[in-house]
């Protein structure tokens, strides 16, 4: 798919965004603490140049930060409604968005502040504890590193396509693998529908999105839908997320929610936000910029506005870290390209653009 | 090049170790020992021999040995070796300590006895560490592919090596 020419351009990237970011001469400076390198040396630089197109995280947008920097997130602490203001904007906000349909969302009429995504998964396994968890290879790998550390049933469904009634399914919308639709997507759910079983619908990346989500959430075994910010907008430290759910969910979670102790400064910014940016807004910014740099770089685009596909960008130059973070991360034929859009000028004054 | 040598334990008995410090034949420092010795050079070849020599330390009046023990020695160690930024770290034992007795000590970075302490390696100093560490760990086979994409991008952005 890409030539030596473009392999060897993806690689003088890597290297030189790591290195700006060493020595803090990034267009848009900050990184995410496990990938911040300690100082400008070799091997700092090396391991962060593993990482350039690695993760899903948002695109760390110049205007949203200024924004973000404008905000006094403290009052939110003393606002005891400030988690349900958002809770209850973010329903609309959500279907606002023009390049996905979401048929039949008002049936979700449990919507809950979750820290992160994270924190419904986990309730979403606690709460399945007995049953076998599915997913499909090349999903969030973070499922099956705590399944199997926690000591959870649970089997690829590529592995075993036989859906029964003690299962449980996750499934991100779009996959997060390829950044479109799963191509047995449509299939789980008539499967899940048929046996009984549970599915939660995770729409990570869902607002970046264009064009690839159109879904009916009517169908019996879509019981739970996730939805995060921290894809969308860089403010994925914040841990925001929502959950919402057909039926009152009894879990830790929720008790919680009902104790109104869920993080007041996270709800207040996630409100902010989503009364100044709209859904689609990254994807409106950056379609451009996605085309731009697929052509340069000999990837596919994909239906999120941040990823790009190629070869896998371990394969060459590395023996170590193929894997990040997880063995069950497997997703390194995806590129994010989020680190280029927001390095424009550097990119360009090196003439790497 | 730029060296930092750092010394610890640096123990006076009848005055401090006198050290010489010599890089390919030309001597670069001529005192007695400090902490943190910090030395510029331009050397003309990029291999480059590191000695340190210890002089001057005459055993009858600077060791002290009370019933048949050494209680003060005129003596110190080297610590660490950083060249152009880069601490050759564990490759500070491919070295070995000439005594001027004729002994040789290898892997000593002590300095007792009167002697030569004596280390070679070549510059840059990032890439003769790549390459020692992957010739004795067999580890890294991408060392150089690595080194270049690492020069090439600070090249780039105008930045050290």
């Amino acid at each position: 798919m890409q030539t030596a020419e473009q392999i060897n351009l993806i690689r003088r990237i890597s290297w030189a965004l790591a290195k700006a970011s060493a020595e803090d001469c990034l267009d848009t400076p900050g990184e995410f603490v496990w990938a911040y390198p300690n100082n400008s040396q070799f091997w700092e630089v090396r391991a962060r140049s593993h990482s350039i197109f690695s993760s899903g995280n948002a695109i760390k947008d110049s205007t949203v930060i200024d924004f973000v920097n404008s905000l006094s997130l403290s009052e939110h602490l003393r606002d005891c409604w400030i988690v349900n203001k958002f809770q209850e904007a973010f329903p609309s906000w959500i279907a606002a968005g023009t390049r996905y349909r979401l048929h039949n969302l008002d049936q979700f009429r449990y919507v809950g502040f979750s820290q992160g995504t994270q924190e419904s998964f986990l309730n979403w396994y606690m709460m399945h504890k007995d049953k076998r968890l599915r997913v499909f290879r090349g999903d969030y790998w973070w499922h099956m590193e705590i399944w199997q550390k926690a000591g959870f049933n649970w089997r690829y469904i590529d592995d075993d396509f036989d859906i029964q009634p003690g299962d449980a399914c996750i499934c991100s919308l779009p996959f997060a693998l390829t950044g479109q639709e799963h191509e047995r997507f449509k299939w789980l759910v008539e499967q899940c529908d048929r046996q009984g079983v549970d599915l939660l619908v995770d729409f990570i990346y869902l607002p970046n999105s264009n064009n690839v989500v159109d879904i009916d959430l009517s169908a019996d075994c879509i019981k739970e839908i996730t939805f995060s910010l921290s894809k969308t907008f860089p403010v994925q430290t914040a841990k925001i997320a929502v959950r919402m759910l057909k039926h009152k969910p009894s879990d830790p979670m929720q008790m919680s929610n009902d104790e109104n102790i869920c993080n007041r400064l996270s709800s207040g910014l996630a409100l902010s936000l989503i009364q100044q940016f709209p859904a689609d807004y990254m994807v409106n910014k950056y379609l451009d910029q996605q085309q731009h740099w697929c052509e340069r770089l000999g990837l596919q685009p994909t239906g999120v506005v941040h990823f790009g596909l190629g070869n896998d960008y371990t394969a060459t130059g590395r023996q170590q870290e193929t894997n990040y973070l997880s063995r069950y991360n497997e997703q390194q034929n995806r590129y994010n390209l989020g680190m280029l859009y927001e390095n424009q000028n550097l990119l360009k004054n090196l003439q790497l653009y | 090049m730029n060296l930092a040598l750092k010394f610890k334990n640096i123990q006076d008995c009848n005055g401090l170790p006198n050290i010489r410090i010599v890089i390919n034949d030309a001597v670069v420092f001529e005192n007695t020992v400090c902490p943190l010795i910090t030395v510029q050079c331009h050397p003309v070849d990029n291999k480059i021999n590191l000695s340190i020599e210890h002089y001057g330390k005459d055993p009858s009046t600077d060791t002290v040995v009370v019933n048949g023990a050494i209680v003060q020695d005129r003596s110190c160690e080297l610590d660490t070796i950083e060249v152009d930024g880069y601490d050759l770290q564990e490759l500070k034992w491919l070295s070995a300590y000439h005594c001027d007795d004729d002994s040789v000590l290898d892997k000593c970075l002590f300095f007792g006895k009167n002697g030569t302490w004596r280390i070679a390696f070549e510059l840059p100093a990032l890439k003769w560490i790549l390459r020692t560490r992957h010739e004795i760990n067999r580890n890294d086979p991408n060392w150089s592919e690595d080194y270049e994409s690492y020069v090439s991008a600070c090249r780039l952005l105008n930045k050290s090596i």
